[in-house]
């Protein structure tokens, strides 16, 4: 009897180990060919997971901000002399973007220019982080519950963080700008010459498709086009800062390692873009 | 007579929720890898702290560290990071079967021996692990960062393995019908 369970248990135990590969096998199969059943699931089991990663955050949070405070104390006077010429500067620029700004009224009031859209948005937390070597997204503690979609923009103080690729009830996964698989219309500030902004899983971006990319585009800032309808026009992206193997480098304007809170823009155009499953697709996939 | 068959029970959960410790060790480990880190650039190659539980334990107690419990310890990774599905949990199940058949090479050795082991366990797993990657994503992944990331792991095997072994003699003894088991 005892042998038999032996042999019994000795069996089911060689078998386990391609039964949990294939399941593993197929798993990846079905979630590279983007799967609806899989997607569906992985967002609802992301979205368990979502609180108790939130719980664990919290800690580390408080430790990181404790370890920041002291930087701060350390060099506070250094930081205050910045901070008050920074402040000087930014009262002449608020000056100019009042004026500009009531300039910009009065001419759209003249012209009868369409409306932009309503930006509505909700700021959540980075729960959870991609270790960073072969995907850069991060989890977010909002889903459909706080109105966030798939395709919003995702922004922190500086500038775009990135686009929200999967959505679960009260968790989200944003896809960063330095992620593989992210393309961002963007335009050059000053030149008007429209571009995309790709990640490469590295710390800068690479400039594709440019315009006149013959030409010195150091120090030329990117803020997206609002092409495709997807993305507002005008959010912050990034500043290009070198040529490297035939092309220009971005560097983004957010370091995603430092951000905490983002807040998500909703922003459709209504009735340009159907309801679609997929980002940037215009119709029913499955 | 019931107080004591209580006790009896009470003890029979006890051991089945040690049982458990392995594997949960392994699941708190990934999730706390996926917590952001907002110091320095830490956070864009986090340490794979669940290896490090994955191949002590299916050195040490096989028996805890099942294939199922490598295969959900890579899923909960893996969901947790945004990560590629089932990869992790793929890397998680051949680390812990490769290293559950050879376990006499490290157990029962030196703890650099065993350390040592790691150290070369490590860099073949985040082989495997760039191989499927860049095959799921269809793109040479470059290396620099897993590079940073293995060593990164591999300096953070001795506390980690120090805190396992000291709550090995707390876990229980396996039953006898464990194969591979010395």
């Amino acid at each position: 009897m005892l042998k038999r369970a032996l042999q019994l248990g000795s069996t089911v135990q060689r078998f386990t180990f391609p039964l949990f590969a294939g399941i593993a096998i197929s798993l990846a199969v079905l979630s590279h060919a983007d799967h609806p059943t899989i997607a569906a699931a992985r967002a609802q089991a992301t979205d368990i997971l979502a609180p108790v990663l939130a719980v664990i955050s919290r800690p580390v949070a408080a430790v990181a901000e404790a370890v920041r405070r002291v930087e701060h104390v350390v060099d506070v006077h250094a930081e205050n002399a910045r901070l008050r010429e920074e402040n000087a500067r930014l009262l002449h620029w608020q000056a100019t973007a009042r004026r500009l700004s009531a300039e910009n009224a009065s001419f759209r009031a003249l012209l009868a220019t369409v409306a932009e859209p309503r930006e509505v948005f909700v700021t959540a937390r980075i729960v959870a982080r991609s270790g960073g070597t072969f995907v850069r997204t991060a989890l977010i503690d909002a889903g459909t519950a706080d109105g966030v979609a798939v395709g919003q923009a995702v922004l922190a103080a500086r500038g775009m963080l990135g686009r929200i690729v999967e959505v679960g009830g009260r968790s989200a996964r944003v896809l960063l700008l330095a992620d593989l698989n992210s393309r961002v219309p963007v335009v050059l500030e000053a030149r008007r010459a429209p571009a995309i902004v790709a990640g490469d899983n590295s710390n800068t971006l690479s400039l594709m498709f440019v315009a006149g990319g013959g030409e010195d585009l150091a120090g030329e800032r990117l803020v997206t086009s609002g092409q495709g309808g997807m993305l507002p026009p005008g959010l912050p992206v990034g500043v290009v800062t070198a040529f490297e193997d035939g092309a220009w480098r971005v560097t983004p304007l957010v370091d995603a390692t430092r951000v905490e809170h983002v807040r998500v823009l909703d922003y459709a155009l209504p009735g340009l873009l159907p309801v679609t499953r997929e980002a940037g697709a215009t119709g029913q996939l499955w | 007579m019931a107080g004591r068959l209580s006790e009896l029970r009470r003890s029979e959960l006890r051991r089945k929720l040690l049982a458990l410790a392995p594997a949960a060790s392994g699941v708190v480990l990934v999730l706390l890898a996926a917590v952001p880190l907002p110091v320095g650039h830490i956070g864009e190659a986090m340490p794979k702290l669940g290896l490090a539980a994955v191949f002590f334990w299916a050195a040490h107690r096989p028996d805890l560290m099942t294939c199922g419990a490598a295969f959900v310890i890579g899923l909960v990774a893996d969901l947790a990071t945004g990560a590629p599905l089932a990869i992790s949990a793929l890397v998680l199940l051949a680390v812990r079967q490769a290293v559950s058949v050879r376990r006499r090479f490290f157990v029962a050795r030196p703890f650099r021996e065993l350390w040592a082991g790691f150290a070369l366990v490590a860099p073949l797993a985040a082989a495997l692990d760039w191989a499927l990657s860049s095959l799921y994503l269809l793109a040479f992944l470059a290396p620099g960062p897993v590079l940073f990331q293995t060593a990164l792991t591999v300096l953070l095997f001795p506390p980690l393995a120090w805190l396992f072994a000291r709550h090995q003699a707390a876990l229980p003894l396996p039953r006898l019908p464990v194969p591979g088991y010395r």
